[in-house]
C-alpha cells in the first residue's frame, strides 16, 4: 500500500524544517514508524536529557491519532513504566487537523508542565503531590541516569 | 362536453338518476362543463365539487379519454375591447416599437423560485423535483391578453343552462355567497346569492397565470409540495390556479399580483372554504380603480372580495412585512383563521417591485425587475470592470474580461486554500464538468456551523470539525450564481446547507422569515434562497444562520505579500485553528512557510 500524501508531506516538512529540540525520522522499511528524540526542556527536571520515543501512524491516520511511547525511562506523573503517555490529544481529544509535529510539541510541553492531577503513574503522581521539589529531584536524577544521551 | 352531456354520462356510467341530476346541477352551478372535459387530471378535482370518490374516479378516466375531442369545445374568444384613448394607443405603439428595437419592455421581469417548484413529501421530508431556482420570464406577448374589470353584479344562484356572463365579457370571477357569509356590516348575509365580476379584454396589459395544474392556462406551473393521499392521488396546498399577474405593456410596465387564476372557462371559481366578504359601503376593490364602468355607480351589494383557500402572500421590500393578496388585488394582513381575511391595507398595492417575494402556500418566488435583469445582463456581457452592484455593493474584483463566477473562482483558487487535514490544495470550480473532473478530495467542503473549509474526506462526515470541534453537517462548498439572489463576492456560507453569498445578502435572508405552509398554519422561518432549506437559528443551541468562510490560516502568505494580504484576500477569511493543544504549542501558522513547492507539491 502506498503512503498517503499527507504522511509524505508531514515527513518532508519534519526533515526540512525541524522543530528545535525535536527530531523525528521514519524507518526506511516502514515509513509509518518514526524514531523520535525530544530534548528535555530548559528549566525543567528533564533539562539536558535526551529522550527517545517511538511514534507509529496507524492505518487510519490522520483520522485516528498516532501511537506514541517513551523508550527512554522517565520519571513523570503522566508517563507510566512502559513509556505510555497520558495526553488527551492522543486519545479522545485527537483531531485530524493535528500533526506529528503538534503531537511532539505537546509532549515536549508536557515535560515542562507535568500534570499530576491526571496521572498515569499513581506512584509518581503521589510523590509529585506530596513533595514536588523532591519529585523533581528524582526526575532530574533519572534524567542523568537514563537520558544522558549515551545509547 | 357540456353540463347536460356530463349529466347524461353520469347516468350512462350507472351512477343512478338521482346522483346524475345532483351532479348535473353542480357542473352547471360551478361552470365546470368545459373544465371537466378539458382539464381535470385527478379525481380529487371532481371530489372538490362534491362528487363521491368512486364516481369521481370513473368520471376522471372517461374525461381523460374524451379530452382530445372535448378540448376543442373550449369557449371562443369573445368580446369587444373598450376603445382606448389616442394617448393610450400612442403609448402602446411606442412601447411596441421600443420592445422591437431596443428590447426595452420586452421582458417585464422574472420570477425566480426559491428552492424548487415541486417536492415529493414523504413524512416530514421534502424531496426536490426538477432544477433549483427555476425562472419564469414575464415576456411581452405577441398579442395582449390582459383584462380589465368591467362591472360587478349580484344575482340569484345560477340555473343550469344559464349563460355565465354578458356577451362583451371575456372573463369572470364568480362567487357563490352562501347564506351566513360575512356582509358589509360584519353580519351574516340573509340569503344565498351569486356575485359576478366581469372583465373585458385590455390591450394595455399582458396576463400570466401560475398554479399547480399542468394546463395551458398556467403559464408557469408551480406544483409545490405534493403527497399521496390515502387513495394514492397526488395533492398539495398550491392551488390549481393559484395566482395571476397583470403586466402593463407600456411604461412603467407595472406587474400587479392577484390571487386565483382563470380556468378553461375563463372563470375564477372560489371554493366553499375560501373566505369571502362584502366591502364596506363606499369601499371599492383594488381592481375597480381602472374599471370600464364607474364603480361608484355599481350597487354596494355587488362589492365583494375573497381570498383563495390556500392564499397568496406577498413580501415587498418597501413594506418589510408579509401581506395577503385578494382575488381583486387587495392587500391584507395575513389571515389568522382559515375562513376570515385579515384587515385591509388600503394604501398598499400588489405591484411587484424588485426583490418582492410571492408566496404560494409555502413555495416562494423572488421577483427581479426588468431593470435589475438588464443590469446583470450588461455586467455579464462586458464583464464590467466596476463590478455589478452599484449603490454601496461591493464589486467583484478580478479580470474584467471574465464573467463574475469565473472571477470569484479565480480569486478563491489564487489563495491556494489548504486542507488542514490532507495538507493539499483545495480547488473550487463553478463549471459542473470541471468540478466533476476534480477528485472529490480536492473539492472544498465546509462545516457551515463554524465556517471551516476542508477537502472532502468520508470520515469527516461523521466527525466534528477538526479545527474547532463544532458538529457537522459537512457539505460541499459550491458557488451558485444567481444574480437575482446575490451578485456580490461570497464571504459567508448558510448553515446548514453551505450555499455561499456575501454577508450583506446573508444578513438579509437570515432576517427574513418565510412561511412554510398556507395560512393560517404557516410557520415563518428564514431559509436559504438557493435551496429553501430552513436556516439554523436556535440561539440557545449556539446556532448561527450563516458563518464566515474560514480557511486554515495562511498568515504566512500575508507576511510574504506584506500589506497586499488583506485586499488580496477580499472577503475570504483566514482562521487560526481554534484548537488548544497545550499551552506551549505554537499555533500552526507560525510553522508553515510560504512554500510554493509545498502548496502544489502533490500535483505531480
Amino acid at each position: 500500500m502506498s503512503l498517503p500524501r499527507r504522511i509524505v508531506k508531514e515527513t518532508q516538512r519534519l526533515t526540512q524544517e525541524p522543530v528545535p529540540g525535536i527530531t523525528a525520522i521514519p524507518f526506511e522499511d516502514n515509513m509509518r514508524y518514526f524514531n523520535v528524540i525530544i530534548s528535555g526542556p530548559d528549566d525543567s527536571p528533564y533539562e539536558a536529557g535526551v529522550f527517545r520515543l517511538e511514534l507509529f501512524l496507524p492505518a487510519d491516520y490522520p483520522m485516528a491519532p498516532p501511537k506514541v511511547r517513551f523508550l527512554t525511562k522517565i520519571y513523570h506523573p503522566n508517563v507510566d513504566k512502559l513509556g505510555r503517555i497520558c495526553l488527551d490529544i492522543l486519545k479522545d481529544k485527537w483531531s485530524p487537523a493535528l500533526q506529528i509535529r503538534t503531537v511532539l510539541l505537546s509532549i515536549q510541553a508536557l515535560l515542562s508542565a507535568p500534570n499530576p492531577d491526571d496521572p498515569l503513574d499513581n506512584g509518581v503522581a503521589d510523590a509529585w503531590n506530596r513533595d514536588e521539589a523532591a519529585a523533581q529531584r528524582t526526575a532530574a536524577e533519572w534524567t542523568r541516569m537514563y537520558a544522558s544521551g549515551a545509547k | 362536453m357540456r353540463a347536460p352531456d356530463l349529466a347524461r354520462l353520469c347516468e350512462d356510467l350507472g351512477f343512478g338518476a338521482e346522483a346524475a341530476a345532483a351532479y348535473g346541477a353542480k357542473f352547471a352551478e360551478h361552470g365546470l362543463d368545459g373544465w371537466v372535459a378539458a382539464e381535470v387530471d385527478d379525481w380529487e378535482d371532481y371530489a372538490e365539487v362534491g362528487l363521491s370518490r368512486d364516481h369521481a374516479t370513473v368520471l376522471c378516466c372517461v374525461a381523460r379519454a374524451a379530452r382530445g375531442r372535448a378540448a376543442a369545445g373550449a369557449p371562443a374568444a369573445p368580446a369587444a375591447a373598450p376603445a382606448l384613448s389616442d394617448a393610450e394607443r400612442a403609448a402602446l405603439a411606442a412601447a411596441d416599437r421600443a420592445a422591437a428595437e431596443t428590447g426595452e419592455g420586452g421582458v417585464y421581469g422574472q420570477l425566480v423560485v426559491l428552492g424548487y417548484k415541486e417536492y415529493r413529501v414523504e413524512g416530514s421530508t421534502w424531496h426536490p423535483v426538477g432544477a433549483r431556482n427555476e425562472k419564469f420570464a414575464l415576456a411581452r406577448r405577441d398579442e395582449a391578453n390582459g383584462i380589465r374589470r368591467a362591472r360587478a353584479r349580484v344575482g340569484e344562484p345560477r340555473r343550469p343552462g344559464e349563460k355565465r356572463r354578458s356577451a362583451d365579457a371575456s372573463h369572470s370571477v364568480t362567487m357563490s355567497v352562501a347564506a351566513g357569509a360575512r356582509g358589509a356590516d360584519g353580519k351574516p348575509v340573509a340569503r344565498s346569492q351569486r356575485v359576478t365580476v366581469e372583465y373585458v379584454p385590455d390591450a394595455r396589459e399582458d396576463m400570466f397565470q401560475l398554479g399547480r395544474m399542468i394546463v395551458p392556462q398556467n403559464d408557469f406551473v408551480v406544483r409545490g409540495p405534493l403527497h399521496l393521499d390515502a387513495g394514492g392521488v397526488l395533492c398539495g396546498p398550491v392551488s390549481r390556479y393559484a395566482c395571476r399577474l397583470s403586466c402593463g405593456r407600456a411604461p412603467p410596465y407595472a406587474c400587479r399580483l392577484y390571487a386565483a387564476g382563470f380556468n378553461n372557462e375563463r372563470d375564477v371559481f372560489l371554493s366553499e372554504q375560501a373566505p369571502k366578504w362584502q366591502l364596506a359601503p363606499g369601499e371599492r376593490a383594488a381592481d375597480a380603480d381602472d374599471a370600464v364602468t364607474d364603480p361608484d355607480a355599481e350597487p354596494d351589494a355587488a362589492q365583494w372580495d375573497a381570498l383563495t383557500t390556500f392564499g397568496v402572500r406577498i413580501w415587498k421590500p418597501e413594506v418589510g412585512a408579509w401581506r395577503e393578496v385578494s382575488v381583486h388585488g387587495g392587500v391584507h394582513e395575513p389571515r389568522a383563521r382559515a375562513d376570515v381575511a385579515g384587515r385591509r391595507y388600503p394604501d398598499e398595492d400588489s405591484v411587484l417591485t424588485n426583490g418582492t417575494i410571492v408566496d404560494l402556500a409555502g413555495i416562494q418566488l423572488l421577483f427581479e425587475s426588468a431593470a435589475s435583469m438588464r443590469a446583470h445582463e450588461r455586467a455579464a456581457r462586458r464583464g464590467s470592470e466596476r463590478g455589478i452592484g452599484g449603490d454601496g455593493r461591493s464589486p467583484i474584483p478580478g479580470d474584467p474580461r471574465a464573467d463574475a463566477p469565473a472571477r470569484i473562482v479565480a480569486r478563491f483558487n489564487a489563495r491556494r486554500p489548504q486542507c488542514p487535514v490532507q495538507l493539499h490544495t483545495i480547488r473550487l470550480e463553478y463549471d459542473d464538468e470541471k468540478r466533476r473532473a476534480l477528485a472529490q478530495d480536492r473539492r472544498p467542503y465546509i462545516f457551515p456551523a463554524c465556517g471551516h473549509v476542508h477537502a472532502f474526506a468520508p470520515e469527516l462526515q461523521r466527525l466534528p470539525c477538526p479545527l474547532c470541534r463544532t458538529r457537522g453537517p459537512f457539505v460541499e462548498l459550491r458557488l451558485e450564481w444567481e444574480p437575482a439572489i446575490c451578485d456580490e463576492e461570497p464571504e459567508v456560507a448558510f448553515n446548514p446547507c453551505g450555499h455561499i453569498v456575501s454577508e450583506r445578502v446573508a444578513r438579509k435572508w437570515a432576517g427574513l422569515a418565510l412561511p412554510d405552509n398556507a395560512p393560517p398554519n404557516a410557520r415563518y422561518r428564514p431559509i436559504c434562497p438557493f435551496c429553501a432549506k430552513p436556516l439554523k437559528t436556535d440561539a440557545r443551541a449556539g446556532d448561527q444562520p450563516y458563518s464566515r468562510i474560514l480557511f486554515q490560516s495562511d498568515a504566512s502568505r500575508d507576511d510574504v505579500e506584506g500589506s497586499d494580504g488583506d485586499s488580496e484576500n477580499g472577503g475570504w477569511s483566514t482562521a487560526s485553528p481554534g484548537l488548544t493543544v497545550q499551552d506551549a504549542t505554537p499555533p500552526d501558522t507560525a510553522e508553515r512557510k510560504n512554500d510554493p513547492g509545498d502548496a502544489d507539491g502533490d500535483a505531480a
